[in-house]
């Protein structure tokens, strides 16, 4: 059917040229015909492409006026030729697209539902402007057999599908860990020596990574808190925000003696809302033509306004007024977390 | 004419790129990286390829961020990379990063400053690695 409607076009394109004196354009036609027939090979596949490059190899010779077959009879195979490489091209194309797509998957949570035990949790996960530039942010949330809710997000340093592939490896790892109830110490120790271990094995260009992993217990009265070199999360409550404050442990796939110590995090009666983020998320510019970075200092005042707890809109606004300083889309991954009790 | 075309095609490039965004120069048995302005994924190959000059004339780099206005996980991630090459030859790495400036916050927070040592000047940093220990 494609096909027939392409020799229509080109029966179409060639009807002027028989109306003018075939003398003043000889020459013209055909391999303009010709041509023709190799792009729709290249574009749309040989088997779409070589019967248009046919009908303009006749048209050229028996209707417009070439001198003979040989020379326009060459096209077909570099018309067929063509159209193999343009196939190759586009299945390339699209494994690229699905592996890409499925890396981007495995990066974030697995349930689309917001409710996560006693925990509401909205997830934004926001990839680099470019579909090429696939980077290694990742994070997750689960229910401990306990009723307590384990919630992580992580950067893997680096980009690419390396980066991306050792993210998902990772996020894997953490959630088979925190499901089965691993204390999140030792759970960073854990993912801190299998990336040592993947530097070893692969060679891996990954440098580091950071974490932060954040439990709330069933009862909602408290949260512990572990930090891999990421940055903290903020407590949002009526009165305003709060920062957790203690130093940070280092970022994991640095040194095999670096360990890491939970920090516990007191939470109100009243309503709150815990923000857990990375760091693309306040490295944009702070005016489209002013400096780096956006910076926390810009996001607590904007998380403090919130009616608490802070909601989908909410979370779209702190996107949006961030991408909109930076003058578009930010120029790395963001994920950006908010867990409220339900 | 052929410097003209030089800084045409440089200004066509990127025209808000700074020519000394990043540099090389050998002092007494090291090398010094320095950058100046903002660095992030788009600087990472400039200063990755700073850093391979580096290694072909000496064992040990000084990373002088004090002129660096902003610095990503990328530049960091560079850092590191660097710092087990030269532990890997036998070398050291120091980074020039003043205490509350940008890439000093950065680095603290990666938590890295435990095996990336940071130096107030770059006389302290060049002190440090000839120093190892």
């Amino acid at each position: 059917m494609a096909a027939l409607v392409a020799v229509l076009c080109e029966l179409a394109i060639a009807l002027p040229f028989l109306v003018i004196s075939p003398n003043t354009v000889r020459g013209v036609p055909g391999p303009l015909l010709v041509v023709i027939g190799v792009a729709a090979s290249y574009l749309l596949g040989p088997w779409f492409g070589v019967p248009v490059t046919a009908v303009g190899v006749v048209l050229a010779v028996t209707i417009v006026g070439e001198n003979a077959w040989a020379a326009p009879l060459v096209w077909l195979p570099v018309s067929a030729g063509a159209g193999i490489v343009g196939d190759q091209v586009r299945h390339g194309d699209e494994l690229r697209r699905e592996l890409i797509e499925e890396l981007r998957r495995g990066l974030v949570g697995i349930y689309r539902d917001p409710a996560v035990g006693r925990l509401n949790v909205v997830s934004r996960y926001i990839p680099a402007v470019s579909a090429q530039r696939i980077a290694g942010d990742f994070y997750g949330a689960v229910v401990q057999p306990t009723g307590d809710v384990a919630i992580m997000v992580g950067d893997v340093a680096g980009h690419g599908p390396a980066a991306a592939a050792l993210a998902t490896r990772l996020r894997a790892m953490w959630r088979g860990l925190a499901v089965a109830g691993v204390s999140d110490s030792e759970t960073v120790s854990a993912l801190n020596e299998t990336l040592l271990a993947e530097q070893q094995r692969i060679a891996s260009q990954i440098p580091f990574a950071t974490l932060c992993l954040a439990t709330v217990a069933a009862d909602l009265r408290s949260a512990q808190i572990v930090i891999a070199g990421h940055p903290p999360p903020i407590l949002v409550t009526e009165r305003g925000t709060h920062e957790d404050t203690h130093p940070p442990g280092p970022a994991i796939g640095i040194s095999a003696t670096s360990t890491w110590e939970p920090h516990p995090l007191a939470l109100p009666d009243d309503p709150w809302s815990l923000v857990v983020y990375t760091d693309g998320l306040v490295e944009g510019r702070t005016a489209p033509d002013g400096p780096r970075p956006y910076g926390r200092d810009r996001l607590l005042p904007m998380l403090a306004a919130f009616a608490v707890p802070i909601g989908e809109d909410d979370v779209d606004a702190v996107l949006r007024s961030v991408q909109d300083a930076n003058g578009g889309a930010l120029p790395d991954d963001v994920v950006l977390i908010t867990a409220s009790p339900r | 004419m052929a410097s003209s075309i030089v800084i045409i095609s440089a200004i066509l490039e990127d025209p808000l790129a700074d020519p000394e965004a990043v540099s090389v120069e050998q002092v007494e048995g090291a090398s010094v990286i320095a950058l100046r302005g903002e660095h992030d994924l788009s600087t990472g190959p400039a200063i990755e390829a700073a850093c391979d000059s580096a290694w072909a004339h000496s064992s040990s780099i000084v990373f002088d961020l004090a002129g660096a206005t902003f610095i990503d996980s990328t530049v960091v991630g560079v850092m590191v990379s660097a710092r087990r090459r030269a532990a890997e030859s036998g070398g050291a790495v120091a980074v020039v990063a003043p205490a509350g400036g940008p890439p000093a916050r950065v680095l603290t927070l990666v938590g890295i400053n435990d095996v990336l040592p940071l130096r107030e000047t770059r006389d302290e940093a060049l002190r440090t690695i000839s120093a190892p220990g």
